[in-house]
C-alpha cells in the first residue's frame, strides 16, 4: 500500500515540467524608426523634381534600420511613388534619394566630422536629412530623432528642410519635440 | 492487478483485526458479508450488502462500515472510472472515509482509512495537472476545482499541512496554460493575458524569490510590448505610433523590476541578462543596455554562464 501511494505521488510531479518563455528578439527601437522614417516620407510636401517612379530612403551605417525599412515599408506607396531602401557607402549617392537617414551607431562610431560631411553632402539638393545623434539639427540635419521619456521622438528645423525645398507637413510637425 | 491483490492482503489483516475484536461479526454481520463479497472480487453484491449495511440501525454508524464502504466505491472508482476525473464514485469513496475517520475515535482503522484517502488526493491532484495541461477556454474552472477539493481533504487528515510548494507550482503551470491560449491569438484572447499575469502574480505572493516566475512575468509583459511593435506597418498613423509606443513604454517598464529581480536570484543566468539587455534597449537606456552586456560578455568569457540546458 505504501509504495503504491509513493508511485502515485511521484507520477503527479513528473507531470509537471515548466517552462521558461522565450524573450522576443525583435528590434523594438529600429522598429519605431523605420516607421517614423516612413511617416516623414508619406507626410511631408516634396518638391516636383522629386517625381520618379521610386521614393529613395538612403541609409547611413543603420542595418538594422535598413533591415526594417526593407521589410515592412519597401514598395509600399509614398503618394504616386513607392518606397524604396537602399544603404549608402559614398555621399554623391546621396543624390539619388529623397531622404537620407544617418544612424546613431554611424555617428557615435565615425564622430562628428563623419556625420557633418554626410549632412554637408546633402546641401543645395531636395534631400530630407534625417540625423540620429545629439546635435543633429546643429549640424544642419532638418529632422532628428531624440530619446524622450524613454520614447523615440523627434525634432524639426522647418527651416532646414526648407533649405532643401521640402515643407514638413503638419501630421509630423504636431508630433514633433518642441525645445 | 497488483493493487487489487495489495487491497486483498489489507482485507485480510482487517479481517483478522475485526475478528480480534470481541465479537465483531456478531456485531457487524452485513458489513462483513460485504468485505467476503469484496474479497471474493464480487464488487457489485460487496457494493449492495454495504448499502444494506448502512441501512441497519445496529451497524450504521460504525467506522468499520464506513471504511468498507470507502474501500469498495475506491475499488469501483479504480477498476470502471480512473482517468475520469467527474466520476462520483471517488467523490463517495473520499466522503465515507472521512466519514469513517469522523467516527473512528479510538483510530482503530486509521492507518487504512488515511492510505486511502491520501490515494484518492492523490489522483484529484492528477487530474489538477491533467486538467491544466488541456485547458481550454471552456475548461478554465477545473483545475483550481480539483486543487481546492485536494486541499480540503488533505488538510482534513493534516490541518497543518503545507501547501506552499504545490500552490507555487499550480499557479506557475495556471499561468503556462493561460498563456499558451493567449498565444494562439493575442488580439482576441487579450484576457487570457491579464489571467496569465495573475497567476504568476500570486504564484510570486507565495514565492517571492521564484526566478522562474519572475522571468516569465517579465517576459509576458515585453514580448506583449514586441507584439504591439511587430504590428505597426505602412497603414498605422504617426498618432497611432505615437499611442502604440506609450502603451509600449509602459509594457517594458513593468516588465523590468520583474528582469531584475530574476536576474538578483539567479545572476549568471543567461536568460534574464538577455532579458535586461532587451529591456533597457527599448527604453532606449543605452548606459544599463551596455552595462548588461558587458556583464553578459564578461560571464561567457569566464565560463561561469549559465543557460536553461545545462547549469
Amino acid at each position: 500500500m505504501k509504495a503504491f501511494i509513493v508511485i502515485g505521488l511521484s507520477m503527479v510531479f513528473a507531470l509537471l515540467p515548466l517552462e521558461q518563455n522565450e524573450l522576443d528578439g525583435e528590434d523594438t527601437v529600429a522598429n519605431f524608426k523605420a516607421a517614423f522614417l516612413f511617416q516623414f516620407a508619406v507626410s511631408n510636401n516634396w518638391p516636383p523634381s522629386n517625381a520618379g517612379d521610386s521614393f529613395v530612403v538612403g541609409i547611413v551605417g543603420g542595418e538594422s534600420v535598413y533591415n526594417e525599412l526593407v521589410d515592412k515599408y519597401a514598395n509600399k506607396p509614398v503618394g504616386s511613388q513607392s518606397l524604396e531602401v537602399v544603404m549608402l557607402d559614398k555621399t554623391p549617392d546621396i543624390a539619388k534619394c529623397q531622404m537620407i537617414y544617418i544612424s546613431k551607431a554611424f555617428s557615435k562610431i565615425q564622430g562628428e566630422a563623419e556625420t557633418r560631411k554626410w549632412i554637408k553632402g546633402a546641401q543645395n539638393i531636395p534631400v530630407l536629412v534625417v540625423s540620429d545623434t545629439d546635435k543633429g539639427l546643429d549640424w544642419g540635419a532638418a529632422i532628428n530623432f531624440k530619446v524622450v521619456d524613454n520614447r523615440i521622438r523627434y525634432e524639426i528645423s522647418t527651416a532646414q528642410a526648407e533649405q532643401h525645398e521640402i515643407t514638413i507637413g503638419s501630421k509630423i510637425l504636431s508630433w514633433a519635440v518642441q525645445d | 492487478m497488483g493493487g487489487s491483490r495489495l487491497i486483498h492482503t489489507i482485507f485480510g489483516l482487517l479481517m483478522c483485526f475485526v475478528i480480534n475484536l470481541a465479537s465483531a461479526q456478531d456485531v457487524l454481520p452485513i458489513t462483513e458479508s460485504a468485505v467476503i463479497a469484496f474479497q471474493e472480487g464480487n464488487i457489485d453484491q460487496a457494493k449492495d450488502r454495504i448499502h444494506f449495511a448502512l441501512a441497519s440501525e445496529t451497524e450504521k454508524n460504525h467506522p468499520y462500515t464506513w471504511c468498507v464502504k470507502g474501500f469498495v466505491y475506491k475499488e469501483i472508482y479504480k477498476n470502471n472510472a480512473q482517468g475520469n476525473s467527474k466520476s462520483p464514485n471517488r467523490e463517495i469513496a473520499i466522503e465515507a472515509i472521512m466519514k469513517s475517520m469522523n467516527l473512528d475515535t479510538d483510530q482503530d482503522y486509521f492507518e487504512l482509512n488515511d492510505k486511502a484517502l491520501r490515494f484518492l488526493a492523490t489522483s484529484i491532484y492528477n487530474d489538477v495537472v491533467l486538467s491544466t495541461r488541456s485547458l481550454t477556454e471552456y475548461t478554465l474552472e477545473e483545475p483550481e476545482q480539483f486543487y481546492k477539493r485536494y486541499k480540503e481533504i488533505m488538510r482534513f487528515l493534516d490541518p497543518n499541512a503545507d501547501f506552499k510548494q504545490q500552490d507555487l507550482e499550480l499557479y506557475r503551470v495556471l499561468a503556462e496554460a493561460h498563456h499558451r491560449i493567449y498565444l494562439k491569438d493575442p488580439e482576441k484572447n487579450s484576457i487570457y493575458f491579464d489571467r496569465c499575469a495573475s497567476y504568476y502574480e500570486q504564484a510570486l505572493k507565495v514565492s517571492p524569490e521564484d526566478t522562474l516566475s519572475n522571468y516569465n512575468l517579465a517576459i509576458l509583459h515585453y514580448n506583449k510590448g514586441v507584439y504591439k511593435i511587430k504590428k505597426i506597418d505602412h497603414s498605422t498613423e504617426i498618432f497611432e505610433l505615437i499611442t502604440i509606443q506609450d502603451e509600449c513604454i509602459e509594457l517594458f517598464k513593468q516588465s523590468l523590476p520583474f528582469m531584475l529581480k530574476a536576474h538578483e536570484l539567479d545572476p549568471y543566468r543567461i536568460e534574464p541578462l538577455k532579458g535586461l539587455r532587451a529591456i533597457y534597449k527599448s527604453l532606449s537606456e543605452e548606459e544599463e543596455e551596455e552595462k548588461y552586456r558587458a556583464l553578459l560578455e564578461k560571464y561567457i568569457q569566464e565560463g561561469i554562464i549559465k543557460t536553461q540546458e545545462g547549469k
